[in-house]
């Protein structure tokens, strides 16, 4: 891919505070309009790589731009164009949410005091905060700060939206909404967001990067993720006599190996395969050869992220 | 874009500060208690009893003797009128300048150690203003603030000396030279001077009370002036007033330089996650 085409781009990237070395010479790519998953578990650098993009502070070595721009020489430019949504947002207790928003609003816009408000207004519906919007601050639930920040964040049309776990505190309910916003808004914006949720990730993410001690373990397509590190592996439930039709597909020269579980009388194949343009032709008709076999499953397996993250992460796999 | 994100930062402090009664209230009382209520009833005193038999008034009458002999106190030939001049045009200054001192001082503390302590500080370093321009804005609230209440109390301080001494001296005599050069030099000189010292001590306190109470240091220097007066050590006199203020600004330029030094995002961010 052209690194035009990224906006986030890092080279090395490394920060170390004290002797502990919080992100490790990361090399994180984020492709333009992409919702992108930034995974790992707690204190594997997600928050401090988030705040060495943005400016907030500096790397120990390597470089980074956003927009092509540098993330040290240029961020304030950079942040212009960035939204973010800390990981536990801060707000000034006495305001309301929608004094938050006029304030924030204050740092990008310079027009027509009606075309802010009229911009607050679609953000706080968006959020979900349209009734609560003089509200104290002080006086909102954990969720609904939650949505005040990810308003916040949004407020200038932001062309890169960071998110540092925005589905915290948040019900199901809320969870989905986040989720559904961010679907939305991928159209004007990339979005980068960390987050502990992997069925969200599963859910909503083009790419992703899973970080584990500081350093990047594994980075690629969502798709490709979980397509999984062990190669294609096409999985079959199979009733009756099969032991013909395994010999058959075991001497095909694209099959490396056949791994089958029998229970309540079907057996379940995984066959792994070198050459998935000619599994996806030929796999099925050879084990149809055998007129008695009944196949009541059949289809490439595919992995839950949940279980390459733990692959990765405990096993120490790199994708 | 960047005045009015300075203006929204200045415009946020000082709400902050007049939402908050336990921070705005002891800024007004004090100001009121000397700009109003001590010398009303300095005045009043004056007017109905008979000065020379205070105890003590012979320490006042020896500061009256030490003035140069031009001086305007040496031309009232009643002893009321020469204390009460004395106290009202010299003694007083001192008092006045702990206003802006006792002000900057707080809101400065409330406004960089406070939004550290509340850890909203980092909502303001990932908006896209430089650290130069927040630092501006986070002095200018402080210093608005200050500058606003001691030329209102100084305002109030001379309606009520000359309205109320008028009948006493037979003119008004405020405002004066001393007193300009008070509120309009060394005033805000000094509140500048309390601001910075503040943002030097943020860096290495953790909350708000501990700033405020190593930020009440300010007042020792004025005490000292206090002192002085009151023994004639040091008769405040516009050259020393200007001079004050002189010495002042070289300290506070020392500090701004030191302090900007501090004020990076690094540092800031780096600050509030300890």
């Amino acid at each position: 891919m052209n690194t035009n085409e990224f906006v986030i781009n890092t080279q090395g990237l490394s920060k170390n505070y004290n002797g502990v070395q919080a992100v490790k010479s990361l090399d994180l790519k984020v492709p333009k309009n992409s919702i992108f998953g930034f995974l790992g578990p707690n204190g594997a650098g997600k928050t401090t790589a988030i705040k060495l993009l943005l400016g907030l502070t500096r790397p120990t070595s390597g470089s980074g731009s956003i927009f092509g721009q540098d993330i040290v020489k240029d961020s304030v430019d950079i942040r212009k164009r960035v939204g973010y949504l800390a990981q536990d947002p801060r707000f000034y207790g006495h305001m309301t949410a929608r004094e938050t928003l006029r304030f924030k609003a204050r740092f990008y816009y310079h027009g027509p005091a009606a075309e802010i408000e009229k911009r607050i207004t679609e953000t706080l519906e968006l959020v979900g905060l349209s009734d609560k919007a003089d509200r104290p601050i002080n006086t909102f639930s954990g969720g609904e700060r939650q949505r005040l920040g990810i308003a916040q964040a949004q407020i200038n049309y932001p062309d890169l939206l960071i998110l540092d776990e925005p589905a915290a505190s948040l019900d199901p309910m809320g969870r989905r909404d986040v989720l559904e916003v961010m679907e939305r808004l991928q159209k004007y914006s990339t979005i980068f967001y960390s987050t502990h949720i992997l069925d969200d990730v599963q859910r909503v993410s083009d790419s992703v990067a899973i970080v584990n001690y500081g350093e990047l373990v594994a980075q690629a397509s969502i798709q490709d993720l979980l397509a999984g590190s062990q190669g294609t592996i096409y999985s079959l439930d199979i009733e009756g006599e099969a032991s013909q039709a395994r010999a058959r597909i075991a001497d095909q020269a694209w099959v490396s190996g056949i791994d089958i579980t029998s229970a309540k009388g079907q057996n379940t194949w995984q066959v792994s395969v070198t050459d998935d343009e000619a599994a996806k032709a030929q796999l099925l008709r050879l084990v149809l050869a055998d007129e008695q076999l009944t196949i009541t499953r059949f289809g490439r397996k595919t992995y839950k992220l949940e279980e390459i993250f733990m692959n990765i992460v405990q096993g120490g796999n790199h994708g | 874009m960047r005045m009015q994100a300075m203006a929204a930062i200045i415009k946020k402090d000082i709400k902050s500060i007049s939402d908050n009664i336990q921070i705005w209230l002891p800024l007004i009382i004090l100001p009121l208690v000397f700009a109003i209520i001590i010398p009303t009833v300095l005045i009043i005193l004056a007017k109905t009893q008979n000065i020379s038999a205070i105890n003590g008034i012979d320490l006042i009458l020896k500061t009256i003797d030490k003035f140069p002999a031009h001086m305007e106190v040496h031309t009232f030939s009643d002893i009321n009128q020469k204390v009460l001049f004395l106290v009202l045009n010299f003694m007083f200054i001192p008092f006045f300048l702990m206003i802006p001192a006792m002000i900057s001082s707080t809101t400065a503390a409330y406004s960089f150690v406070g939004e550290k302590e509340k850890k909203t500080l980092e909502s303001l370093l990932y908006t896209p203003i430089s650290e130069k321009d927040l630092f501006v804005a986070k002095i200018l609230g402080p210093f608005i603030a200050s500058a606003a209440v001691t030329i209102f109390c100084f305002i109030c301080y001379g309606i009520v000396v000359d309205v109320l001494t008028y009948n006493i001296f037979g003119k008004l005599i405020l405002p004066r030279l001393n007193w300009l050069i008070a509120v309009f030099w060394l005033s805000p000189i000094l509140s500048i001077f309390a601001i910075f010292f503040n943002v030097y001590i943020s860096a290495r306190v953790k909350g708000f009370q501990e700033a405020y109470q190593l930020g009440a240091l300010i007042v020792l220097p004025i005490v000292v002036l206090l002192y002085s007066q009151l023994t004639g050590l040091l008769l405040l006199n516009n050259i020393i007033l200007f001079l004050f203020g002189l010495v002042l600004l070289i300290v506070s330029v020392i500090l701004i330089v030191k302090t900007g030094k501090s004020f990076t995002r690094n540092k800031l961010f780096l600050s509030q996650i300890k």
